[in-house]
């Protein structure tokens, strides 16, 4: 069926623009995205409460840009830390700071965005990043600030005696199977298969991930 | 050529003020060579009017567009009496909380101060630096140690001991002439007054702390075990979060256990370094008081805030494995035999801790002020590089504005 044709409609090509601009202009910024009410625990903006578990850590630890403020350059090349890494895991995992951009609208200058190269764990159980990127849950009520005369000792990791495991003979029946493959496609090798144990390194659950990666709300309803 | 001969005069000059320094009560501890602002005023600066500026900054503001580190520098530089301080203050305050706070820069922190002593404004200057987190204002270390000196000339020690604990704050005990004066500073207001609020006992062992650990000598060793005495006393009243939060230390327990490896290392290492009767008898003080009225201390705990504090305390007991307050006849019993160990190898110093830094300051100071005169040379010429560079590139913008805006104008004019 033909349709008639379709009149294009500046007006609302105009409207859609504005409402973008508008959009991007009135942006809530960090500091009144993350407000809280320290009495109640709720954020003014989205009406909502933390988790019972952010409780304790909202009354007692600081935001990372809370403990930035105080510093020069707003403390670039300084190491920090997450106190659930301090008690989750016993090797060092600090972000070391590239960048630093305050929110200006906050009053204290305590909310922000951070870029930072991660060490997670010393090796071999973790690894230190090579890229700086965007520090995720800089907005979380958990960062300390580790001072720069305990800085060598912090870094620092003695890995303990770690019992490598040693490669370990087949079951016997697939141990059968590989030896008959083996002699079907001709290779005449007569090592023992070994089975190795190590485990394969997966990231631990609160290793941080891309920040760039998550996106805000974007568009308007219409 | 020109250079290490005035560093020569500067050297001379420095030595032959010297013996008057300590003399005067009216006299700071920093030679006049290190004080006198001829190379500061010397150097080249524009000159502006600041009703322009202030108006430029202004409409800036209106508009909501970042205004440049250029024209914040400018106002400060031209500063010409007491009214235009206060102006300068609130245009530091607004750049703080403008988009472009991260570029504030050095040579115009360091002209603030000048500017606020030159006028009279050390008030002023101690309480922006105060509050540093609204006006963004974190001196380099020369820059401490002229306000400092200022405050010790006019024997306004409680002023001075603000200044030492913001330096704490920030960690900026690099310098061994700023070492020296917070320690001068931190002890002589420590002979004055004894009692103290455990906040400021907290102050004061972080900032005998951090200068103690640089000094490798008597001094710093003593300071060092007087900071660690002072923070395990605060750790084992109020809780070790009350020792780290906020503060530039690091949140593992045992700071008695720290000091006590103080005393075990200097008796077992072979150096010269002593120990001060002073910092031993304050951490013999600091043992007795935890031990003996343990339980007049949980009852005054009890009385106090009981759920807030009782639950944290609670948190943070959870973590530690052994609570310190078991600790402490184990400590009492480390601290008697390493007195006597260091009795027997007479590594105890008599003198009071006043006395030694006062010695080591007349000892060692003109050397570092010649360093840091050295340095302050050279950190003038970047900082004139730097300028000039800001200068070119702000020009050229403007230039480039001009020229779009001409092609703009021409090409609507042709359409």
């Amino acid at each position: 069926m033909a349709r008639k044709k379709v009149r294009p409609r500046l007006i609302a090509e105009l409207a859609r623009r504005v409402r973008a601009l508008r959009e991007q202009r009135e942006r809530p910024r960090d500091s009144q995205l993350y407000a809280l009410d320290y009495e109640t625990l709720t954020r003014p903006h989205s009406g909502r409460r933390l988790p019972a578990r952010a409780w304790a850590d909202a009354r007692r630890e600081s935001r990372l840009l809370q403990l930035l403020a105080r510093l020069p350059l707003f403390g670039l090349g300084r190491l920090v830390t997450r106190k659930s890494w301090l008690w989750q895991h016993d090797e060092p995992c600090y972000w070391r700071l590239t960048r630093v951009r305050p929110d200006y609208t906050a009053q204290n200058l305590d909310h922000g965005k951070a870029w930072g190269v991660l060490t997670f764990k010393a090796p071999p159980a973790g690894k230190t990043e090579a890229e700086a990127r965007e520090i995720e849950h800089v907005m979380y009520h958990d960062w300390r600030l580790v001072p720069k005369h305990e800085e060598a000792a912090f870094a620092a990791f003695t890995p303990g005696m770690e019992d490598r495991p040693r490669p370990v003979p087949y079951p016997p029946l697939l141990r059968a199977m590989i030896l008959a493959q083996r002699r079907k496609s001709g290779d005449t090798s007569a090592e023992e298969p070994l089975l190795n144990l190590e485990r394969t390194r997966a990231d631990p659950w609160d290793y941080p991930a891309q920040q760039e990666a998550k996106g805000r709300a974007r568009g308007t309803a219409v | 050529m020109a250079a290490p001969m005035v560093r020569r005069w500067l050297l001379l000059a420095g030595k032959v003020t010297l013996p008057h320094l300590l003399q005067a009560g009216r006299r700071g501890l920093l030679s006049a060579a290190y004080v006198n602002n001829h190379k500061w005023e010397a150097r080249e600066k524009e000159h502006c009017h600041l009703a322009d500026l202030a108006s430029l900054m202004d409409q800036t503001y209106e508009r909501k567009l970042p205004v440049s580190s250029l024209t914040i520098s400018r106002f400060v530089d031209n500063v010409s009496s007491r009214e235009e301080i206060d102006h300068a203050e609130y245009y530091l305050y607004k750049f703080r909380h403008s988009p472009n706070c991260w570029y504030l820069r050095d040579w115009t922190i360091h002209t603030w101060i000048r500017q606020c002593l030159k006028y009279g404004a050390e008030d002023k200057a101690l309480y922006t630096l105060i509050n540093k987190v609204q006006y963004g204002i974190f001196p380099d270390n020369f820059t401490f140690n002229l306000l400092m000196d200022s405050f010790i000339k006019k024997e306004n020690y409680k002023d001075a001991l603000s200044v030492v604990f913001e330096i704490m704050m920030q960690e900026a005990f690099e310098a061994p002439s700023t070492q020296l004066l917070s320690l001068y500073v931190l002890y002589h207001c420590l002979e004055k007054k004894t009692d103290f609020s455990w906040e400021e006992e907290r102050n004061f062992g972080a900032s005998l702390l951090l200068p103690g650990l640089k000094q490798k000598n008597s001094v710093g060793l003593s300071s060092q075990l007087y900071g660690y005495a002072l923070l395990g006393k605060v750790e084992l009243q109020h809780g070790l979060r009350a020792v780290y939060h906020n503060m530039p230390l690091i949140w593992k327990p045992g700071y008695l256990d720290r000091a006590l490896q103080v005393m075990e290392k200097v008796a077992s290492s072979p150096e010269e370094g002593k120990l001060c009767r002073e910092a031993l008898d304050v951490l013999d003080g600091v043992l007795q008081t935890l031990v003996s009225p343990a339980e007049g201390a949980s009852e005054k705990q009890s009385q106090e805030s009981e759920d807030n504090q009782g639950s944290e305390n609670l948190v943070e007991q959870l973590d530690i494995e052994e609570p310190e307050q078991s600790k402490l006849p184990q400590y009492l019993e480390r601290f008697k035999t390493s007195q006597s160990k260091l009795q027997a190898l007479d590594r105890v110093e008599s003198k009071s801790l006043l006395t030694l830094t006062t010695q080591l300051v007349k000892e060692k100071l003109p050397a570092c002020e010649a360093e840091d005169l050295a340095a302050y040379e050279q950190k003038l010429q970047q900082w004139h590089q730097d300028l000039t560079q800001l200068i070119q590139r702000e020009r050229e913008q403007r230039e480039r504005a001009k020229q779009e805006h001409q092609a703009r104008k021409a090409a609507k004019t042709a359409a």
